[in-house]
Order: C-alpha cells, then sequence, then structure tokens
C-alpha cells in the first residue's frame, strides 16, 4: 500500500510532510536555486547482435539499458526471421524509425539490397524494398523524419535512403567518408567513420565535409546519438564507448555482455539504434546530488513494465521514491543535500523503505495501471507526466539525507 | 622442505589460486610498453606475429591483399636490460608467412612468393650499422615454420616425415647437414610440432616426445625418449617448450577431460640425458581453463599459457588472463600469476599472438582501440631459470654477489633445490642455542655429481661427519640412536667436514659414490637414502635433523 502525503502542501507544510518520511522535522535557510540544466534521460538503444541458437547462429535484436550510467546491460528482444516473404536476409545494420515506430534493418544478399522491418506495435516483421544497387551497406540511421542515411561500404560514400520514394541515391559529391559506420546527430549532420577509424561529420544536403579525427574504433559495429547529443559507438567484441563528437576522443562506457557469440569467430555485434524521439517526453533535472534517478522501459501505459533506477547512493541506504505531477524551482536546504525539484501534492511510492545495493542502486518497477496518486490509486492514461525524485539516507552528510536528480516522465 | 612428488604439483597450484582474492599479477611482471612499428603499417595489415629473443624483436604485418603484397617485416631493439624498446626498421617482404625464427642477432623467415621459388630467408643484424640484411635464402618445397638456433637452421617438413637441418658456413652460407626421419612410420606429420634449443630438437610424435641431439660428427641421432607418466597423455598437435635443460609440454588427462603444462628437467647421465618429471600444473588450478586453442609458449621455465575465460574483475574477455606457470620450489610446477591487461589498454584489440624468451613477454596487438592499427606490447617478466626464487633479481648475479648461496657450485640458488624429507629433527638447541638442521641440495639423480649435504646451526669451528645409509629409516617418533643419530643398517659415513664461522657445514654426496661399511657403491633408481651430520659439541656428541632422498 502506498503512503499517500497531505494533499495540500506548502513550505510550511512541507517540513510536516517531510517528518512523514522520516526527514528532520526542523527546517531553516530554505534557498531557491535557479534551474537546473536539463539533460535528456536514457532512449533504448537497440542492438543487432549474432547468437547460437541451438548451435545456429543467428541474428538477434536486442536492448542495451544502463548505458548512461556506465552499466550497459543486454535484453533480448526478437530473433531475427530468415527469410520473409520468400526474401533471406543478412541483416548488418538497424536503425529506429520514430515515424512508423519500427526497427528497420538492411540486408546485403551480394546482389541487391533489401530493407526490412520489425513493428513494434504487431512485432511482425515485413519486406520495405529492394534495391538492385549493388552496395555493401552495413549500417544506415533514420532521421526524426524518417529519412535514412547510409555508407557504402564499396566505395565508402554516403548514401540517402527515401523509403516512401523506396529510392537510395548517393549524398554527393563524397569521397572516402565513410565505410564503418554511419549516423545522423542532433544537428541533422551525418556522422560516419571509414576503416581507418577517422571520423568525419557530412552536410546531407550539400555534401560537405569535415574532418573530426581519428577515433582509433577499430571494429566498430554501431554508432549512434542520443537526443541529449551524447555519442556512442559499440564495437563488434561488446565494448560500448562514448565518442566525443567534436574529437573522436574516446571513453569506454562498458562491455555489454552477450552480443558476441560464444565461440567468438569475429561474429560480434552488427549495429547499435538508439531511439531517439522528438519531442523527448523524458527528461531529467534537479542534478545537484550525488545520485541519479532514470527512468526505463517505454513508458507506455499499456503494461509495459517500467523502473526506475536509481545510482550513486552509498551502499545498502534505505530510500524510496516520490512522485509529483508538477514540477517546481529547485529547493535546498540544510535539512537535506541534493535539491528538490517536486511541487505539491508529493506522493510517497512504496509502503516501506527499501535499500540500495552493495553498489549503490535502487530498483524500483512501477504498475502503470495503479499508480500512486494523492487521492489514492489511479490508473495512467497517454500523455500523464510524473515526476520523480529518490529520498535516501546519507549518514555521510550533514544533513543525513539526500535526493537524487529528478526526473520528468510522459506516458505514452 | 619440499617432497618432490608430482601429484602435490597440482595440490599446490590449488593452494596458490585458493589464496587469490582476484587474479594476481606475477611477482616481478614490469610495466608494458606499446611500441609502433617504424613504418606504419598499410591500411588493412594486421600485425599477426613477433618473436623477440634477447634484444632484439621481428614482427611481420600481413596485408589483406591474396599474394601477401602489403606484408612487412617490422624489427624493434632493446635499448637496455628491462627496456625501453624502440622500433628501428620496417621492410616488405612479399610472401613472409608464419612465425619468425629469431636467435640472437639472425632470423629466418619462410615466404611463398607466387612469382618464385617457395624460400625461408636468412636475415642478419649488422654489427656496426645495427640493420637487418638478408645474408642468405635457402629454396624449400613445403616446409613448416623454421627454427634458429646458433649456426643452425631447422626445416620441419612433416609431409615428408623428416627434418632437415642446415649449418651455417663463416661465409654466412648454410649448408646442408643432417635430417631426422620419423621413428614410428605408423604415425604421420613427423616434425609437425618442434622445438629447437642448442643442440637439441625436441619433437612430439605420437605417444612419445623426442629429443635429438647433435653429436661431434654433426648427426642428430635420438637420445631420449619421454613416456608420459600414467596420468596422461601428451597433446601431440601442441608444441613442446625447450630451454635451459627443461621440457614443458601441455598434456591431457587420459580421460581427455582436463588439460595441464608438464615439466621434465633434462640431467645428463654417462649415456646422454634423462628427463626427470616434476610434476603437472593442471587447468583446474588456475582461475580459468586453457585457452581452447592456444598452446603456451614458454622459455625458461615458464609458459605463458592463455586462458579461455574472463577472470580479471570484468566479464570483458578483452581482458582474458595470460597465466604464467613456472618452475617453483624444489623445481614443482607452481602459477606464479596472471596478466591481466597491456599497455594503457584503452579498450580491447586482437593480442592473438604471444612471444616469451625467458626476459621479456612481447605481445603482437592489432585493432586495438585507442591506438594506431598496430602495436607490440612488451614487459619484462625475468622466466623461472633466470630468477629461480622470484626476488625479481637474477640468480647469476645474486650468486656472484653472495657465492655462499650457491654451495654446491651448479649455478642454481641453494634455496630452491632443496630435496628430499627431513626428519630426525633435534628435540633441544645446542651449545650455542642453535637447532642444528641438515639440508641435501642439487639434483636427486644417480648420474649427477651436484648432490650436496648442508648442516646450519653447528658451533663454529666443530667437526662433524656426515651419516648416511639406506632407508628404511626410522620415524622420528622414536627413539633417537645413540648421538641422537636416526639412521640404522649399514651406516656409511664421508671424510670429516669442519663448521665455517657461520656454523656452516657441507660435503658433496654424490649418488655414484655412497660411502658404506663395505666400500663406495652406486644408487640405484627409486631407492631412498637418508644422511644425517654427527658433530662434536662442545664435549658430547650432538646430531642435525635426517634428510631422505628418493633416487630418480
Amino acid at each position: 500500500m502506498d503512503t499517500v502525503l497531505p494533499p495540500v502542501m506548502n513550505s510550511r507544510s512541507l517540513g510536516i510532510a517531510l517528518t512523514a518520511l522520516c526527514l528532520t522535522p526542523a527546517m531553516h535557510a530554505v534557498s531557491v536555486a535557479p534551474p537546473a540544466a536539463r539533460v535528456a534521460v536514457e532512449e533504448p538503444m537497440y542492438v543487432l547482435f549474432h547468437a547460437r541458437i541451438q548451435g545456429v547462429l543467428r541474428k538477434v535484436v536486442g536492448r542495451i539499458d544502463g548505458y548512461s550510467l556506465d552499466i550497459p546491460a543486454l535484453t533480448w528482444l526478437d530473433v531475427l526471421p530468415t527469410s520473409v516473404a520468400g526474401v533471406s536476409f543478412l541483416a548488418q545494420g538497424l536503425a529506429y524509425d520514430e515515424t512508423e515506430n519500427r526497427l528497420v534493418f538492411v540486408s546485403f544478399d551480394g546482389w541487391r539490397t533489401t530493407f526490412f522491418a520489425r513493428d513494434f506495435a504487431t512485432g511482425s516483421w515485413s519486406v520495405l524494398f529492394d534495391d538492385s544497387t549493388i552496395v555493401q551497406m552495413q549500417e544506415l540511421d533514420i532521421d526524426h523524419r524518417g529519412v535514412g542515411f547510409a555508407q557504402h561500404r564499396g566505395d565508402q560514400s554516403c548514401l540517402r535512403i527515401d523509403f516512401r520514394a523506396q529510392l537510395v541515391t548517393a549524398v554527393a559529391p563524397v569521397v572516402a567518408t565513410t565505410g564503418e559506420a554511419v549516423t545522423i546527430a542532433p544537428n541533422g549532420r551525418v556522422v560516419a567513420i571509414d576503416p581507418d577509424t577517422v571520423m568525419r561529420s557530412i552536410d546531407p544536403v550539400t555534401g560537405a565535409v569535415t574532418t573530426i579525427g581519428t577515433t582509433y574504433l577499430w571494429n566498430l559495429a554501431g554508432l549512434d546519438f542520443a537526443a541529449d547529443g551524447r555519442l556512442f559507438a559499440l564495437i563488434r567484441p561488446g565494448q560500448l564507448f562514448e565518442v566525443d563528437p567534436n574529437t573522436g576522443a574516446l571513453r569506454l562506457v562498458g562491455f555489454v555482455a552477450g552480443v558476441q557469440a560464444s565461440g567468438g569467430g569475429g561474429k560480434g555485434a552488427e549495429g547499435i539504434s538508439i531511439a531517439t524521439r522528438q519531442p523527448p517526453g523524458w527528461s531529467m533535472s534537479c542534478t545537484a546530488g550525488a545520485a541519479t534517478l532514470v527512468p526505463f522501459g517505454t513508458g507506455a501505459v499499456g503494461g509495459a513494465q517500467f523502473s526506475l533506477l536509481g545510482s550513486g547512493l552509498p551502499p545498502g541506504a534505505p530510500g524510496f521514491v516520490v512522485v509529483s505531477e508538477v514540477e517546481r524551482a529547485p529547493w535546498t536546504s540544510t535539512l537535506f543535500a541534493g535539491e528538490l525539484c517536486l511541487g505539491t501534492p508529493i506522493v510517497r511510492i512504496g509502503a516501506t523503505l527499501g535499500a540500495a545495493s552493495p553498489s549503490g542502486m535502487f530498483h524500483t518497477v512501477l504498475d502503470l495501471g495503479l499508480f500512486p496518486g494523492p487521492h489514492g490509486p489511479v490508473a495512467l492514461v497517454p500523455g500523464d507526466v510524473r515526476h520523480f525524485q529518490l529520498w535516501y539516507r546519507d549518514v555521510a552528510s550533514t544533513t543525513t539525507s539526500s535526493f537524487s536528480s529528478a526526473a520528468e516522465v510522459m506516458f505514452q | 622442505m619440499t617432497h618432490a612428488h608430482a601429484s602435490l604439483s597440482a595440490a599446490l597450484a590449488f593452494a596458490l589460486v585458493g589464496s587469490l582474492a582476484s587474479a594476481q599479477t606475477p611477482p616481478c611482471l614490469g610495466p608494458f610498453q606499446r611500441v609502433a612499428p617504424a613504418i606504419a603499417s598499410p591500411s588493412h595489415a594486421r600485425m599477426l606475429h613477433v618473436t623477440v629473443h634477447g634484444a632484439n624483436a621481428l614482427a611481420r604485418t600481413q596485408g589483406s591483399s591474396a599474394q601477401g603484397a602489403a606484408n612487412n617485416i617490422d624489427a624493434f631493439r632493446e635499448l637496455a636490460p628491462g627496456g625501453p624498446w624502440v622500433a628501428t626498421q620496417s621492410w616488405p617482404l612479399v610472401g613472409a608467412q608464419g612465425r619468425i625464427a629469431l636467435d640472437g642477432e639472425r632470423a629466418a623467415i619462410k615466404r611463398t612468393d607466387p612469382a618464385a621459388f617457395n624460400e625461408v630467408v636468412v636475415y642478419e643484424r649488422q654489427p656496426t650499422t645495427g640493420s637487418w640484411l638478408q645474408t642468405f635464402a635457402v629454396p624449400v618445397m613445403n616446409i613448416y615454420d623454421p627454427r634458429l638456433s646458433g649456426d643452425h637452421l631447422v626445416l620441419p617438413s612433416p609431409h615428408d616425415e623428416r627434418i632437415d637441418i642446415w649449418l651455417r658456413e663463416a661465409s654466412g652460407a648454410f649448408t646442408f647437414e643432417a635430417s631426422i626421419v620419423s621413428p614410428d612410420k605408423q604415425v604421420q606429420d613427423f616434425g609437425f610440432q618442434l622445438d629447437v634449443a642448442g643442440d637439441r630438437i625436441v619433437v612430439t610424435h605420437s605417444a612419445y616426445v623426442y629429443v635429438y641431439r647433435r653429436n661431434v660428427a654433426g648427426a642428430w641421432p635420438l637420445e631420449i625418449r619421454i613416456q608420459p607418466e600414467p596420468q596422461f597423455r601428451f597433446d601431440w598437435v601442441s608444441e613442446p617448450q625447450l630451454d635451459d635443460g627443461r621440457l614443458i609440454h601441455l598434456v591431457r588427462t587420459t580421460d581427455g577431460t582436463s588439460k595441464g603444462h608438464a615439466i621434465w628437467r633434462l640431467v645428463e647421465g654417462p649415456s646422454g640425458a634423462n628427463a626427470l618429471f616434476d610434476g603437472v600444473v593442471w587447468e583446474g588450478g588456475l582461475v580459468s581453463p586453457f585457452h581452447w586453442i592456444q598452446g603456451p609458449v614458454a622459455a625458461s621455465s615458464t609458459a605463458i599459457q592463455r586462458l579461455r575465460d574472463p577472470a580479471c574483475g570484468t566479464l570483458d574477455p578483452a581482458y582474458t588472463p595470460l597465466a604464467v606457470i613456472g618452475a617453483g620450489d624444489g623445481d614443482l610446477p607452481v602459477v606464479d600469476g596472471y596478466v591481466c591487461q597491456l599497455a594503457g589498454f584503452a579498450g580491447p584489440g586482437n593480442g592473438e599472438q604471444i612471444s616469451y624468451d625467458g626476459r621479456t613477454l612481447a605481445i603482437a596487438v592489432d585493432e586495438e582501440v585507442g591506438a594506431p592499427r598496430n602495436n607490440v606490447h612488451f614487459a619484462a617478466l625475468l622466466g623461472a631459470d633466470i630468477d629461480a626464487d622470484r626476488n625479481c633479481v637474477e640468480d647469476s648475479v645474486e650468486i656472484a654477489a653472495t657465492p655462499t648461496l650457491d654451495r654446491n657450485v651448479n649455478g642454481r640458488l641453494d634455496s630452491i633445490e632443496e630435496r628430499g624429507e627431513e626428519f630426525c629433527v633435534p628435540l633441544a638447541p645446542n651449545s650455542v642455542g642453535m637447532v642444528a638442521t641438515l639440508r641435501v641440495i642439487g639434483t636427486e639423480h644417480r648420474f649427477t655429481s651436484d648432490l650436496m649435504a648442508l648442516a646450519r646451526g653447528l658451533p663454529p669451528g666443530t667437526f662433524g661427519v656426515v651419516a648416511v645409509a639406506l632407508a628404511p629409516v626410522p620415524l622420528p617418533a622414536q627413539a633417537m640412536g645413540p648421538f641422537g643419530v636416526c639412521l640404522s643398517g649399514s651406516v656409511g659415513r664421508y671424510s670429516a667436514v669442519q663448521a665455517g664461522p657461520d656454523g656452516v657445514a657441507t660435503t658433496f654426496v654424490p649418488l655414484a659414490a655412497l660411502p658404506t661399511p663395505y666400500g663406495p657403491i652406486n644408487a640405484f633408481l627409486n631407492e631412498t637414502w637418508s644422511w644425517q651430520l654427527v658433530y662434536r659439541d662442545g664435549s658430547v656428541p650432538g646430531a642435525t635433523s635426517a634428510v631422505a632422498v628418493t633416487v630418480r
């Protein structure tokens, strides 16, 4: 049973409410900080990889969660069909198409390029179209308008794909620009890495090329931007890197266990695609504290699992998640560390205290059909917005408790 | 005191690993240094191979074209012992294949040139200029990777069941010297797996390992045929590793369920050498099983074995460790530790091929994330025969500074060559407050002469005699005989010895001349003999502990 806070709260009654939350009752020197800069939170990162299923090497599409927290973890979504309607597939790249809510795959069999898709609504697979141009297309990305860009491994040119007109054209004039991976930056430019790991930025309209630098990102499988501008790269053996899009400098995010088929043989990851959406319904704010709270899942109200993952807590620290329909400018107080960015009424989730793991992680799975509200549980409907923060005990701080960053989630 | 028994080795390996919180680094592993070739590798070319020997290393970079047009040989040089290493030279070699044989300042590389005959090209490093120059080429038909040892070029032809040996003349040209042919016509591919060290060639073939040794006439007769121990068989598709008079070989349990590295010592006898089996480190005693395919590279009684599973605190297989296995105390094989990470390893690369010469570990790495395409990683790692006590100082240096560390003058530290089992330890201290002890050091082989009885804790300057008798011996719990002596039966005695100012007395106790009341005799295989020293302790007799050694 969820504990419900008094429905009417102001700055004075918040002290009473915080008492109910086991916080220090007295309240001093509350200050209002300017609104914190917002950073978008983790969109689903889809991955195409090899797996050995009953001894047979198959291609699998999965999702990498936790990449923003340097704890990338793989979830299997579907095994690719070997063929649909008589067309056999050797899928080599994938991209999320938000205009149709589907994953688009590219397959090249030596004679033609086939585009096919997996629809998220139905889970069904379909052939989009064939292109008879003999290009070894290994990686593609689709922008928010549904326009695709891809690379040509043979002559390393940059290709534009119009899925509605079913047409592949070269973005000219281009020489030696792609070859290993392409993606579309938030500013609309195409970013590509060639077989010598040189990263370039390409104007999709003029074809003008800017060389960014050598990344030394060998064995690249896939490259994609998150909505906040962070650039991620997965290499075939399964290591995920964050790439500085301005310099090409690398930072190891972590190893994605499971994307390399047992037995090795160079059969690892094939591509990634981060399902960014416009406009982002999820965001992060209130980031003054040490801990971070990130929502996971699709946020679809129709039963899909939705969860919140806190990180950066003291090991074993007691805590719980609070939620509100409204946000407010960040509060700081001598009562707690970090900032409180939730407006009233604030509702606590969970009847009992949770506890952080030994590694300082805190995970809560929420039922969107029985969601805590100030007047009792409600069923969320698409378009509902909630703001979440994690309160936790922090004996190391002088205030003995703290708040994580806040997460804003618009449910679909 | 250790008891040289084979079954103990696996238990020792288990005990060592059990004490590890995580995969620990070998005690004397230096930092890794990443060195790029002198000339940047062509695009798509991969560094597939490196060989290190002494102050030289040669690597082979292979292009993706079928003709190998982009193949390069890259030379590296160690500026001072322990590094740093620098790249000195790169040159193209069309069709270069396989491993590079390297011995000192000489190298041999096989090449297959579609426009010419196949040949083995010999290079020598010019002492004046420091550059490598081709000095000879031997036309070949269908051979495996060549090997070099001193003036000998060894060309294995397993398809012809033959190993050809060529000898370098003073002019630098090589001439054919001899062939070794298969001793067993039942099994094919003789010479498929071999190693060369000094004037010996060791070949794994069917059920046995054969050791051939060159004689003064320039022939290479069979010297030893080594049989597997009852608990294992040889993994005949893996290479034997011979260096410093020791053989390391991958073995499998007779039921095939487990692999291990077995170590033998080659000791000289009157009619050639004998192989003394010292034990096995089984993969079950390591943090991970062995890698499926890759056997070890070994030198100086130290084997470097790639393991199969990640065990370096991460699931990332890019950090799968290399196990360092070597001859330890009393020549029992032990695990020295694990190499987890290369130099500044920003990310994974294809660090597939390893070379080790007893002093330097070299790894050819291509497509290492965060670094240019091809590199060699070098790290100093002293082998077990160079630094037997693993204190990171070469034993020869220690012995030169303190000769009493090697009282039997066999070039090996006395502390790591103790033999047999101690018993009959004195119950009370002697007149100088010491419990006098005896050690037997050296080689417990019946044809060697470096076995020595070494007593400590004696009154300085006192006289004593070492007594010897054939087992059975009384147990320590039993009442001691006259003067505390635990030997019984026909007790022989050596000439009197006098303790030095440090209370140490020694006497050689060669197994070919054991004193008995009936005159000197030879020890026989598997006999257990016991030694004890009786000495004058003030006005009364005293005795050291006794040691029983089984003759091998």
